[in-house]
């Protein structure tokens, strides 16, 4: 049918199918920021345009809505490349982070602020109350509206937008729009989605409706035949090859435990059949077309039923040890079934995969039964965390095409490097064959250092020659994509009277699915990440993880740490209620501080010997005293309403940056012919600001404005190795690499001026804005030097390289306090008041980083009040949309939420910094869980903490 | 291929509703969901389309003698807006997911859903709201409760639109509407809530409770609510638990996603009981 609309003020005609959406058609018109992030759910607010000047979703209205109408999309708040006032205070505010929804975002509030140029909180909330923002959060947007708002007045106001750091540094620890910001919340291309060139095919996934069952035949001729399917790949004709899916450094602590297709489904949702074709409807109907037999086997879900005598076991396969492998290792074989395939492990990981073990992990120093022993008071504890789901706006997303015999991966990931590596090792060819680009990442957390799609559509293109998409349903999101692992965490406490802690043990459960991604280094990172916050002599702790039929689970924010948080930070209030002392003072008798030396790190090595470390820098006290200020610690507080308690809570927490030894980062800096410089870094920027801390570094490092240095990252063919962003290694490990290539380009600088001024290097500096300075008073400019040193004779192009490793640790330390009303009537819980004070060393971008805070504090929430995701007994996910799922929106934002940057001086970390980001998720819910039990004495011990399991505590049901 | 068809004015409407049987789409924000592909694909529609969103005759909104007219194109946005509209419905309108789908989404697709979790369908119950059923051959009006039959079953002939909403005058001195979910916008309710009374000379002159979300259709007993009438506070104090006991018998919700049956059974009590309790102290 033909629609006649008004977009963005020009009068168009298009033709489209009478039942088709308008996102749809907008986004096929090139309207390309008119996104669908939910499998058009209504929730998310992607596609959100104007109708005759009113908000509304495109994916929900019909072309048969619009005809005569008037439409403003994104797009249209732009001036040529000038980008509107709200739009460049939301860069400002720092909330432009993995920028997804950021256009649409715009959008709201410039109509909002159309219609009331004053607008209250409340106005904004809930002119947004429809918008889903993962990342940072909802609060700079209160931030971004007020900046917004003075601007429309005087164009030239200027506010404080967050606090700066380091008077003796230029740009480190300043407030600088972020530099992809700009591009972002313009909804300019960048993401994935955004590359796809028209004639590309689409790739899609037929899914194991069965938690464990055998295929016993699987019959494909009928799709085959449909014109326009160009592949059908199943565990019959794919690559007979196993590999690592974790996308961790190799060799990796994960096994190998799955080929690209198995003969063997372990999850509902995993893996059967895809399918490459023309178009998505060809593609959906020969999805349908596809016949599979099964044989149907009893499948488990959880810890318990994994650990059983007689439990099925879900990786019955032959095992190989590719190093250490056990003497007995042909006997433990002998019961494999060759159906299931392999498991092959890198090293020992104390794995027993024919008892449903997948790893392990045991270590201890001093003596835990003498510190029991010694105690007045021992108490223990048992606490669950449920399966989370990372949910990035932008869903999983790869496209592949091939460049002769080279296959070009256009990805949205974590980790450039691992992945090309994954998928040569798929595909059975060459590294030097596959080339990744990173492009924007719309959202990760964790779920795209995983390899969860490349490796099919990079094998899809390499087989069909053909540019292939597959972009990941929200569905697919809930069940075939890497989620937290649930565990099981029973804490041991032992204490004398006045608090002080004699002896913990921690043992750890953990579940993680199918498959073994992540599988020793998540769990073991539940007590490395929190033992440590504990200076107690006597600490032991067992991990074990164990295979089961829930969907996968992998890496998320914060890795074990929040898990390992919860349950420590718990007991500790338990214990601290138990011997009738304030938490705060049980906290305060056995933090770690400033030169403690954590010992039990020895034993907590990802696979390896570990390294005891000493804290360099701590910020823990100036974030305890100021948070217990800030929340009036110990004052009772009393709710209007009579069936509301009111109570607080506070959590320690910690996480490391980067991992030391293990990771390794790289970069290369050049100096153009007018003396502007270019950045290659290896680091994988997944909308967190990295790539800008890189710029800020060189810029510092070579004494020019940030607008001197652009940058290149996470191209596998143009830039230099990485290891990746995972682990909290982006400003350490990236960071660092790019300011020592351009402390090594600073030196070429130096030598170059040297030679051309004729003199001595030790007399020369550099000098602001980018010129060479001598204590002689002679000065050269970059321009000078890049033309000398780049003309016929010159000495060539003035290259900086680093290539970054340590063994040095730089721990991140943080307090998060919370206020809770409790309704005894509805068993509702309400978060008053939360902060977050958190010590990231030098604030490299202070205000990304707060955004990074209020992002991961806020998802730490939504895991704790609401998120879940329900298995039936049959291991089918009951919710496979957002909105069932639970993620918190601006509407449950704490009333009072503060993220506060408690600085210190890492002499590690690059320009004194250390890592924000992760460390964010770990403290909400033992905060919120200590706060409940303060408001109505009931302890909490597994998430989501629901109103119903307040009703249940409290008695009331 | 799906038919779909946007007539110029309700009269050409209804003719096509009677030859086709077309299916009515307002707001869409209903049914653009539930046929929405899961694929990137186009939504599929099994039957024919009548969009209906536009049409002005549907538009209105305004007092009458017999009480408030919603036209069945009014969006919820307006109506949120709408000084003369009882408070409870703006609340729970207010309520209902995000401005974006409100400016969409209208009342009479909220009642045509006949969701057992519809928030403003609990609240027209309390409010003894009609529906006014338009076809060819002429109009009939009918209570919502009797226009609803089941969870997503309706009275609703097919040759018929849903042209108005009528909310008879009244006036109440106490307005309790609760909707609780685990979140705020956007999130289905677990259960919801909502009572009205008026006092008279310390006495109950006039009562409605209503609940949702906790049966196939709205639970509200009128045999209950007449047995309040005439009550002053000590005979309400005397009654509390007998009344109590009545809806404990009425009503009997499922275990979902969302919750537990135990849950909302026990939370609308303790709503039921935290409202009469404050009328006794109010009378
Ligand atoms: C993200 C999201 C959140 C939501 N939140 C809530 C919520 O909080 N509370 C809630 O109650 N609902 C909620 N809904 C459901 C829905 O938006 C509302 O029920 C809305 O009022 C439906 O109105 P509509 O005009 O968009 O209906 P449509 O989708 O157009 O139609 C719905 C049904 O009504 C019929 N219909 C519509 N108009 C007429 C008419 N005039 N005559 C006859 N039949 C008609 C249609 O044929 C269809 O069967 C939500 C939906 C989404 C997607
Ligand atoms: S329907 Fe709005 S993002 Fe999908």
């Amino acid at each position: 049918m033909k629609i006649s609309c008004t977009v963005n003020g020009t009068p168009r005609v298009f033709h489209a199918e009478p039942h088709e959406d308008v996102q749809h058609l907008l986004k096929r018109e090139g309207y390309i920021s008119v996104r669908d992030s939910d499998d058009a759910e209504g929730f998310a607010g992607s596609d959100t345009i104007l109708l005759d000047g009113i908000p509304v979703y495109a994916k929900l209205l019909s072309v048969g809505q619009i005809q005569g109408r008037t439409i403003s999309t994104p797009e249209s708040l732009l001036s040529g490349r000038k980008l509107s006032v709200i739009q460049q205070a939301m860069v400002d505010a720092g909330v432009v982070q993995s920028g997804y929804n950021a256009p649409a975002a715009a959008l709201l509030l410039s109509e909002l602020l159309e219609r009331d140029p004053d607008p209250s909180e409340a106005a904004v909330k809930d002119a947004l109350s429809g918008l889903f923002n993962r990342a940072t959060g909802y609060q700079q947007f209160f931030q971004a509206v007020e900046i917004a708002k003075e601007r429309m007045k005087d164009p030239d106001y200027a506010t404080e937008i967050a606090p700066e750091f380091r008077d003796d540094l230029r740009v480190v620890g300043k407030v600088r729009p972020k530099i992809d910001g700009t591009k972002l919340v313009a909804g300019w291309k960048a993401f994935v989605e955004d590359m796809v060139e028209p004639g590309s095919c689409t790739l899609k996934m037929l899914r194991s409706p069965h938690a464990h069952a055998y295929i016993t035949d699987i019959d494909t001729t009928a799709a085959q035949a449909i014109p326009g399917v160009l592949a059908v790949i199943t565990h019959l004709n794919c690559p007979d090859r196993y590999y690592g899916k974790a996308g961790q450094g190799f060799p990796e602590p994960s096994p190998y435990d799955s080929r690209m297709f198995n003969q063997k489904v372990r999850h509902v949702g995993d893996r059967v059949a895809a399918v490459v074709a023309e178009t998505p409807e060809i593609a959906e109907q020969a999805l349908s077309a596809i016949k599979v037999t099964y044989e149907v086997l009893p499948a488990i879900f959880t810890v318990d039923e994994a650990m059983a005598d007689d439990a099925p076991i879900v990786q019955n396969g032959v095992v190989e040890y590719m190093a250490g492998a056990p003497d007995d290792l042909e006997q433990y074989n002998a019961s494999a079934e060759p159906k299931d395939g392999k498991v092959v492990i890198q090293f020992p990981i104390h794995a027993d995969p024919h008892r449903n073990i997948a790893a392990g992990a045991h270590g201890s120093i001093g003596d835990v039964d003498q510190g029991f022993s010694e105690a007045d008071t021992v108490i223990e504890r048992t606490y669950e965390t449920s399966q989370i789901q990372c949910t990035p706006l932008e869903t999983h997303i790869s496209y592949a095409k091939m460049d002769g015999d080279r296959v070009i991966l256009h990805a949205s990931t974590q980790v450039p490097w691992h992945l090309r590596r994954i998928v040569a090792t798929a595909l059975g060819i060459s590294e030097n064959k596959v080339r990744v680009i990173k492009e924007r990442v719309g959202g990760g957390y964790g779920s795209k250092q995983d390899i969860l799609l490349e490796d099919v559509t990079a094998y899809a293109s390499f087989l069909t020659g053909r540019p292939v998409l597959y972009h990941y349903s929200r569905k697919e999101e809930f069940i075939g994509n890497s989620t937290r692992h649930p565990m099981k965490i029973t804490v041991r406490l032992g204490s004398k009277k006045d608090g002080s802690i004699t002896a913990v043990y921690m043992d750890v459960r953990a579940n993680t699915g199918p498959y073994g991604n992540h599988c020793l280094t998540v769990p073991m990172n539940a007590c490395s990440k929190s033992l440590p916050l504990i200076l107690c002599p006597n600490m032991k702790f067992d991990v074990t993880t164990y295979y089961t039929n829930i969907p996968p689970t992998g890496a998320y924010q914060g890795y074990g740490a929040p898990k390992g948080s919860f349950a420590l930070m718990t007991a500790l209030g338990e214990l601290a209620s138990e011997l009738g002392l304030d938490l705060l003072d049980v906290i305060e008798k056995n933090r770690v501080r400033d030169g403690s030396l954590l010992e039990i790190l020895k034993c907590l090595g990802e696979g390896r010997e570990g390294t005891p470390a000493y804290v360099k820098s701590c910020g823990l006290e100036p974030a305890l005293t100021e948070g217990a200020n800030m929340i009036d610690w110990g004052v009772k507080e009393q709710a209007d309403d009579p069936d509301v308690m009111i109570g607080k809570g506070v959590a320690i927490i910690q996480q490391g940056s980067g991992l030391p030894g293990l990771d390794h980062s790289c970069a290369d800096i050049k100096m153009l012919a007018d003396g502007s410089f270019m950045l290659h870094s290896g680091g994988a920027d997944l909308g967190t600001g990295l790539d800008t801390v890189s710029v800020k570094f060189a810029a510092e490092v070579l004494c020019v404005d940030m607008g001197q240095v652009s940058i290149l990252s996470g191209d596998t063919d143009n830039t230099p190795f990485d290891t990746g962003a995972y682990a909290s290694s982006g400003t350490f490990f990236s960071g660092s690499a790019s300011m020592f290539a351009a402390e090594d380009l600073k030196k070429e600088i130096l030598s170059s001026a040297a030679a051309i001024l004729k003199e001595p290097v030790e007399d020369l500096a550099l000098a602001v804005p980018g010129k060479v300075v001598s204590t002689s008073g002679a000065e050269l400019t970059y321009w000078e030097i890049a033309q000398e040193t780049q003309a016929g004779l010159g000495r060539g192009q003035l290259v900086g390289y680093a290539s970054f490793t340590t063994e040095d640790s730089a721990f991140p330390y943080g307090a998060h306090f919370a206020q809770v009303s409790v309704n005894r009537l509805t068993g509702e819980i309400h978060v008053d008041k939360y902060y977050a004070l958190q010590d990231c060393g030098t604030p490299i971008n202070p205000e990304l980083a707060l955004g990074q805070i209020y992002g991961g504090s806020f998802k730490s929430i939504g895991h704790t009040l609401y998120e879940d995701m329900m298995l039936d007994d049959q291991g089918v996910c009951q919710v496979t949309g957002l909105r069932d799922y639970g993620v918190p929106m601006i509407s449950e934002l704490p009333t009072d939420f503060k993220a506060v940057l408690v600085p210190t001086d890492d002499p590690y970390g690059p320009f004194g910094g250390k890592s924000v980001s992760e460390i964010s998720c770990n403290g909400a819910a033992p905060a919120i869980a200590n706060a409940i039990h303060d408001a109505v004495g009931i302890w909490i011990r597994t998430w989501p903490m629901t109103p119903e399991k307040v009703l249940r505590a409290l008695g009331n049901i | 291929m799906v038919k779909t068809y946007r007539p110029e004015n309700l009269q050409e409407a209804l003719r096509i509703r009677r030859e086709t049987h077309a299916v009515p789409l307002a707001g869409g924000t209903d049914l653009m969901v539930r046929y929405r592909s899961w694929a990137g694909t186009l939504p599929k529609f099994p039957w024919p389309v009548l969009f209906i969103n536009h049409l002005t005759e549907l538009k209105t909104m305004g007092l009458r003698e017999d009480g408030l007219h919603i036209g069945a194109g009014v969006t919820l946005s307006e109506i949120e807006r709408e000084m003369e509209a009882p408070q409870a419905l703006r609340a729970a309108v207010s309520e209902m997911a995000a401005p974006a789908l409100r400016n969409l989404g209208t009342l009479a697709g909220n009642i045509c859903n006949a969701s057992p979790a519809g928030d403003a369908v609990c609240v027209l119950y309390a409010l003894d709201a009609q529906v006014v059923l338009t076809s060819l051959s002429g109009a009939r009006t009918v209570s919502v409760m009797d226009f609803i039959t089941g969870p997503g079953r309706k009275d609703l002939n097919d040759d018929e639109l849903m042209t108005d909403i009528i909310i008879p005058h009244a006036n109440f001195s106490h307005v309790s509407y609760r909707k609780v979910g685990t979140r705020k916008a956007n999130a289905l309710s677990k259960m919801s809530f909502c009572a009205l009374a008026k006092t008279k000379l310390g006495r109950i002159d006039d009562v409605r409770i209503a609940f949702g979300a906790v049966g196939p259709t709205v639970v509200r007993s009128w045999e209950t609510e007449k047995k309040l009438l005439g009550m002053d506070a000590d005979d309400l104090k005397d009654h509390l638990s007998a009344i109590h006991d009545d809806y404990d018998a009425m009503i009997h919700p499922i275990d979902d996603q969302r919750s537990t049956a135990v849950y909302r059974k026990q939370v609308s009590l303790n709503l039921l009981d935290q409202f009469l309790q404050n009328l006794v102290k109010e009378l």
